[in-house]
């Protein structure tokens, strides 16, 4: 697995041929330059990447005033931490947070449960039309949601799913967890690139010793597998508690609303008072910036295994 | 084992797209039966002035939007592309805001776009620029949107290419320096060579991602969709204006149908360049 965000640290050997010494000496230097002022710009860039998520905490501690006041006022005055509280009682938090909770770990239960067997049929076990099925996942991979939401919600209406969280927690356990950021698509072609690396002689060790196409997948398979499964679980779970088209269309009733959408709806009934909706919006990022900070090297699995297989 | 991945592409992928196309030739409102009306749909689609301007929309935030994200993303990526502690922390600062929901995102972006006390206006200010009218001026909006959105999607782009040139041999670069080629010739007659396959795939991602672009620019004006004067009103937000708001099942049935058709031809040149590359 590729880890690119903290990656070993092994110093590139300059090629340079001994002979040259002073030329060396003086390409040293430059390099040392070059260097410095990579690092600087990068530094520049990254700050400005980081200004959106300071300004939105920094806003969530002003007061209505301070924080639409021009010009901006950089600090607030003090920490008004009261603006949680606010946020919290002005919307209903917990329902949301709870329909939240519910949604994001059915979507990786239903994940796992669906893909890892997939996976493990497309990597592993060799049968008849395997790649042309393949080419299926594939192709759902990159479908885009929007040419089929409006079957799907007619579809969901005849299941009477409606009205439910049905629609976001049914879908995951067939195989057809669809957000913007992951799918189960991905889910099954991360795994499947896993298992189909693992050495084939552990397929006929286990066949050896008379375990089943099912003991080999649950008892040799999966544990070796924990990476990509951890990889798969933190992927599903973070797009599942980031989106919004999903809920958007199906979830129709406000005390059905996940967080994402229950924000969404606080920003256009009460455009405003933006220190609360900055607030609101602080409590909504932050479990997904903790997640990030301690997991960090599987974020970067997730993104750039697609790529450079 | 297959069995549960088979039913939901079946009944989840398959039938709606079987049902759209159906749809597509009919007239129907949700309460209606759905009557046949041939190609009337596709036909009233292309004489309606917001259905052209939500594809040219779309095309405008592709464009620039792939060009833009892809050029950051290889441009930050060669840049921080050593390993080392520094390096790798500014990279994950960079990919943060990839996992900052689109939500959270557009509310973020709103404020920070506002004219009279955006930050970035009062920046620009210091250098003589604005106010700008980022997200409420038609001449604007557009450019404000991308903004938000590469702002979440360069560290991902980013993080594709640190690894694609983390995967240049070291030798070859030894041997480029040895045979006196500069920096500038090393990228593009080694560095560069191997970056195609995590180029192409980065294109046609992005391209994927802005035909089907919804979630921020929803968030930017959730109660007048596509404002100011239409101007973010991207394909995916007319067909979800049509189907939900004018409760036009066959126009956005219609509008799916194309979207699938163009994404598929997409989708299709992807696979059939990667395969003609991986032959040679």
């Amino acid at each position: 697995m590729i880890s690119t965000l903290s990656g070993p640290t092994t110093a590139q050997p300059v090629g340079v041929s001994p002979s040259r010494l002073p030329r060396r000496r003086a390409a040293r230097q430059r390099s040392r330059t070059a260097a410095v002022l990579r690092l600087s710009v990068g530094i520049t860039i990254a700050v400005g990447f980081l200004i959106p998520l300071l300004w939105m905490i920094t806003g969530a501690l002003k007061t209505s005033e301070e924080v639409t006041a021009s010009p901006p006022q950089l600090i607030p005055s003090s920490l008004h931490l009261e603006n949680f509280v606010d946020a919290v009682n002005y919307i209903d938090f917990w329902a949301y947070l709870g329909n939240s909770v519910i949604v994001t770990v059915f979507s990786v239960i239903g994940t796992l449960i669906a893909c890892i067997p997939a996976a493990y049929a497309f990597a592993v076990l060799r049968w008849r039309g395997r790649d042309t099925t393949f080419g299926v996942v594939l192709f759902s991979m990159m479908l885009p949601f929007p040419a089929v939401m409006v079957p799907l919600y007619l579809i969901f209406k005849n299941l009477g799913f409606l009205g439910t969280l049905a629609p976001l927690i049914v879908p995951p356990f067939v195989g057809q967890f669809i957000t913007p950021a992951f799918s189960s698509a991905l889910a099954i072609f991360l795994l499947r690139q896993f298992l189909s690396q693992l050495p084939y002689e552990l397929v006929e060790a286990a066949k050896v010793d008379g375990a089943g196409p099912l003991r080999l997948l649950v008892q040799i398979m999966l544990p070796l597998a924990k990476p990509v499964i951890v990889t798969v679980t933190i992927m599903t779970a973070l797009s599942s508690w980031t989106a919004l088209v999903g809920p958007l269309i199906f979830l129709n009733s406000d005390s059905l609303s996940t967080l994402s959408l229950g924000l969404q709806l606080y920003q256009s009934q009460h455009f405003t008072a933006y220190n609360l909706l900055l607030a609101a919006s602080t409590l909504f990022v932050l479990p997904v910036l903790l997640l990030f900070v301690l997991t960090q090297r599987y974020f970067t699995a997730g993104a750039t295994q697609g790529a450079v297989k | 084992m297959l069995t549960p991945w088979g039913i939901g592409v079946l009944g989840l992928v398959a039938i709606p797209s079987l049902l759209a196309i159906y749809w597509s030739f009919t007239d129907f409102n949700l309460f209606t039966v759905p009557r046949w009306v041939g190609l009337d749909n596709y036909v009233g689609l292309f004489a309606d002035p917001v259905f052209i301007k939500s594809v040219t929309n779309t095309l405008y935030m592709t464009g620039v939007g792939v060009a833009v994200g892809t050029s950051m993303g290889l441009g930050t990526a060669l840049l921080l592309q050593r390993t080392g502690r520094t390096t790798s922390t500014l990279r994950a600062v960079i990919f943060l805001p990839a996992i900052v929901p689109p939500v959270a995102t557009g509310i973020v972006w709103t404020f920070i776009l506002n004219p009279q006390y955006g930050l970035l206006n009062a920046g620009l200010k210091a250098f003589g620029i604005g106010p700008i009218g980022w997200l409420s001026n038609p001449d604007f909006a557009k450019n404000g949107l991308l903004m938000m959105v590469l702002w979440g999607t360069v560290g991902q782009v980013m993080v594709t290419f640190v690894a694609a040139l983390q995967e240049v041999p070291v030798d070859t670069l030894e041997a480029a320096s040895l045979d006196g080629a500069g920096p500038v010739r090393t990228f593009t007659s080694v560095v560069f060579p191997s970056l195609r396959g995590v180029l192409l795939y980065n294109v046609v991602i992005a391209t994927l991602f802005y035909f089907q672009f919804f979630e921020q620019a929803f968030v930017v004006s959730p109660t007048n969709l596509g404002a100011p004067a239409q101007s973010t009103l991207t394909y995916a937000l007319y067909l979800y204006q049509q189907a939900f708001t004018y409760l036009k099942m066959g126009n956005a049935a219609a509008m799916s149908v194309m979207l699938l058709i163009v994404s598929s031809l997409v989708i299709g040149a992807f696979f059939a360049i990667s395969r003609r590359a991986g032959k040679r």
